[in-house]
């Protein structure tokens, strides 16, 4: 891949993505769903989940290596700054390494980043394995 | 929600708990309705293995697995995700049964900041003769304001 990977993934937050995250997370924290009160807070108004990016982000690898994400998939991932509604945010990787293993099978190392679009800011990144067919 | 009913448990307050504490485990929904929900939520489709059997992906197993620790315990205002780390040991077949241990890793200070990991560990309900699967290991870190002294 080269050094500034085209993005794999391309989504728009909403507020409505986000209220539907929390509905079928559990999560409610105030400052994702409450605009009244995210007002009030450092962001001056609602932010998205850092799972929601971290979902787009799986769902980049999952694009990109298929199956073999969903079974055999290893992220950590830090959020870096928050995505807002409005904001469209895209999901690039990067592949460090492959190595392959004694039963055939390969050992993959990926950098996966997630970028709001503009004005252009790193809003999440990850360090993903996984272990793809030769 | 993301899991089943929670058992008559208090939930503790995230600036209460310390290094060490567990929670009572708690069943995951790993139903084809509450992965396909949150999969809707971030636009993603649901993966399958080339036999077409439906999987949970990772990010879904990390997100119930949060989801099940909110039973268990409440974030303080002003809690944000600071990072977030999932391992799948095997393929999650969509509605298999699985159960969610959680255990506070880490209790830590930094510029004004509480900083609290909790790692969690998914198995499979055990079968007819005790045995489970371990099917994800994860640590999600929250912070939030530190209290004044």
């Amino acid at each position: 891949m080269t050094e500034s990977p085209a993005p794999i993934l391309t989504r728009t937050v909403t507020q409505e993505r986000i209220a539907a995250y929390a509905e079928a997370s559990g999560d409610h924290n105030p400052v994702h769903l409450d605009a009244e009160f995210a007002a009030t807070t450092q962001f001056s108004g609602t932010i998205a989940h850092g799972m929601i990016l971290f979902g787009y982000m799986s769902d980049a690898l999952s694009l990109v290596y298929g199956a073999a994400w969903a079974t055999s998939g290893r992220m950590r991932a830090r959020f870096r700054a928050p995505a807002r509604p409005g904001d469209t945010v895209e999901v690039s990787i990067q592949e460090r390494s492959r190595h392959p293993r004694d039963d055939g099978t390969i050992d993959v190392h990926c950098i996966v980043e997630c970028w709001k679009a503009a004005p252009r800011e790193r809003l999440a990144t990850g360090d993903a394995t996984l272990t793809v067919p030769e | 929600m993301t899991s089943s009913a929670p058992e008559p448990t208090a939930r503790a307050g995230l600036e209460t708990v310390h290094a060490g504490q567990e929670f009572t485990p708690t069943t995951l929904d790993l139903s084809r309705e509450a992965v396909v929900s949150l999969l809707d939520s971030i636009e993603a489709a649901l993966p399958e293995d080339e036999n077409g059997v439906e999987l949970v992906p990772p990010s879904v197993m990390a997100s119930l697995s949060l989801g099940a620790l909110l039973q268990r315990v409440s974030l303080p205002l002003g809690s944000l995700h600071a990072s977030q780390e999932i391992r799948v040991w095997r393929p999650i077949p969509v509605g298999t049964q699985a159960m969610c241990e959680a255990t506070v890793a880490n209790v830590s200070n930094r510029a004004g900041m509480t900083l609290v990991s909790l790692d969690f560990n998914v198995e499979s309900r055990p079968d007819e003769s005790g045995d489970s699967l371990q099917l994800a290991t994860g640590t999600g870190t929250v912070m939030f304001p530190a209290a004044s002294e």
